[in-house]
């Protein structure tokens, strides 16, 4: 039985920014997902990962200039 | 005479009610009432892949059909009857995925591992899962150990989705002994899986 679970979504401005979000979080940290229909109906990638990573999260960011557009907390199937 | 209502069944029933009523007979005649004229149709089909006689009275929405079973039946053609109830069985919902490459459209390499390793993600999230997913030619590389979609495709496995790489494709990447997940196939079972789709998905 499958079960939905909250997960912390980030967008970006660009894929580049989101690709680059890829790169420097170690395993385990999240992965890209496509962005969520609940923020917004265009294409994009976003990262997506526990809701408790979001403060190392931030500070990854923040160490290599990634700037992120909006963060939501989103029921997924868990993966 | 044996007789089945079917009227309001929906599409494959008729046919599987069919199909059980002559398996009980030896011979004779059967009647079976229907409100659609797929139904008058399929059961058409069915009926003569079991070398039955088929005839049919009425329309609009009452349908009278008349099946005779003869005798030398023992000699019908048991694989054209299962294919045909397999083929209306299966319309019911099977979706089949069939990943042609490891990435995602052409273009960019980089941009195609993304959104192949994307496609995978929302496959995952869909509430009416593929019932099975083909890996074929560079797909293959997909299903194998330290692919980058193989936690999606174990997620997929588990929740039931059938997964088949090809063995020519596995054997040719010289990859056969990293198989992660699923099953080896061959094109018999891949032209099959794609003949008896409802639809296929190629990414």
């Amino acid at each position: 039985m499958r079960e939905r679970a909250p997960k912390l979504v980030i967008t970006f401005r660009s894929t580049t920014d989101a690709m680059m979000m890829e790169k420097k979080c170690p395993e385990g940290t999240g992965r890209l997902i496509p962005v969520p229909r609940e923020i917004s109906r265009g294409c994009g990638l976003a990262w997506a990962a526990e809701p408790d990573q979001e403060e190392y999260l931030l500070g990854i960011m923040r160490e290599n200039d990634i700037p992120w557009l909006e963060k939501k907390i989103i029921e997924f199937y868990d993966f | 005479m044996i007789q089945v209502n079917a009227i309001g069944d929906a599409c494959p029933l008729p046919v599987i009610k069919v199909r059980k009523a002559l398996e009980q007979m030896t011979s004779g005649e059967l009647e079976v009432l229907v409100d659609n004229d797929v139904a008058v149709q399929n059961i058409e089909r069915f009926a003569k892949s079991r070398n039955c006689a088929f005839s049919y009275e009425g329309g609009d929405g009452t349908y009278t059909i008349r099946i005779v079973k003869p005798d030398d039946s023992a000699a019908e053609d048991t694989h054209a009857q299962e294919d045909v109830v397999r083929e209306y069985s299966s319309r019911a919902a099977k979706n089949v995925v069939a990943i042609a490459s490891d990435k995602m459209g052409r273009g960019d390499d980089v941009l195609g591992d993304i959104l192949m390793k994307s496609f995978f993600f929302t496959l995952t999230q869909l509430d009416d899962l593929p019932h099975t997913l083909l890996l074929y030619n560079a797909g293959a590389k997909l299903s194998i150990h330290g692919s980058p979609v193989l936690k999606d495709l174990v997620a997929l496995g588990e929740a039931g989705v059938r997964i088949m790489t090809c063995g020519t494709c596995l054997n040719h990447f010289g990859i056969a002994d990293q198989l992660a997940i699923g099953e080896i196939t061959n094109m018999y079972d891949i032209v099959d899986q794609l003949r008896t789709a409802t639809h296929i998905i190629r990414p």
